[in-house]
């Protein structure tokens, strides 16, 4: 079903209806039903960047599910979540993105 | 590989078992990757994870999230190609766009008609796909 699908079922109930009205509300429908359901799983990479603590996330995530590393065969292995990282994690007093290195 | 010498430590950055050395957290913006320093020296207490020093690696990280739906921009998108829309739940999208048309329109009676006809199809929407039954606890 495509966008003019919907806008052609809701002109013959309200009449004509400009484009940018529809598709705002259109839009505002993907996104209750998104919070709602929250099913669709999507997938992103990013490089795993010397030095580079903090990654920025997508606006549109709601929930991380799993994070792998590509290991040295190329192979995508998944790796734990700490639930305790600010605790564990070396001095972390750094906001700016980078944290703290040891080195 | 790198190898690094702190003071009579020697720390070492593996990818060759991620899951034993690697570990991901994250706040509202942003996901942290951190990585075992694998400390020897057993009076060793300070924290053990570490920001990663190796080399960079392209697409070394793999996220996976439960996302927001892609925003429709043309007339022509299709809602299961386009934005991620399940078929089943595009006919959730109309009585929602004649809810809000009612409401806009002043009129509340269909309004509440058509808010609770969508509200009823979203939460019958089957969110399993793996036929398996569990129970849905609320995160605390």
């Amino acid at each position: 079903m495509t966008v003019k699908d919907i806008i052609q079922q809701i002109e013959h109930k309200f009449g004509r209806q400009p484009e940018a009205y529809c598709k705002r509300l259109i839009n505002d429908a993907l996104l209750d039903m998104s919070e709602k359901i929250q099913h669709y799983e999507v997938n992103a990479k990013e490089d795993l960047t010397q030095n580079k603590k903090w990654y920025a996330l997508p606006n549109k995530l709601i929930e991380i599910t799993r994070v792998d590393i590509l290991d040295t065969d190329s192979r995508y292995v998944m790796i734990p979540k700490l639930l305790d990282g600010h605790l564990l994690s070396k001095d972390d007093t750094d906001d700016s993105g980078t944290g703290d290195y040891s080195g | 590989m790198i190898l690094m010498i702190v003071g009579q430590e020697i720390i070492v950055a593996k990818r060759d078992t991620p899951n034993v050395y690697y570990a991901w957290y994250n706040d509202d913006d942003r996901l942290a990757i951190v990585y075992n320093r694998v400390s020897t020296e057993a009076t060793d207490t300070s924290p053990q994870y570490d920001t990663y020093n190796d080399s960079t690696v392209t697409d070394g990280v793999r996220i996976h999230y439960k996302s927001k739906y892609e925003e429709i921009a043309n007339i022509t998108d299709d809602f299961k190609t386009n934005a991620g829309v399940d078929t089943g739940l595009h006919p959730c999208i109309v009585d929602y766009v004649k809810y809000r048309m009612h409401e806009d329109l002043g009129d509340a009676q269909m309004a509440i008609y058509y808010w609770k006809k969508y509200q009823d199809k979203v939460k019958k929407y089957p969110h399993r796909k793996d036929g398996v039954r569990r129970l849905n606890v609320p995160r605390i």
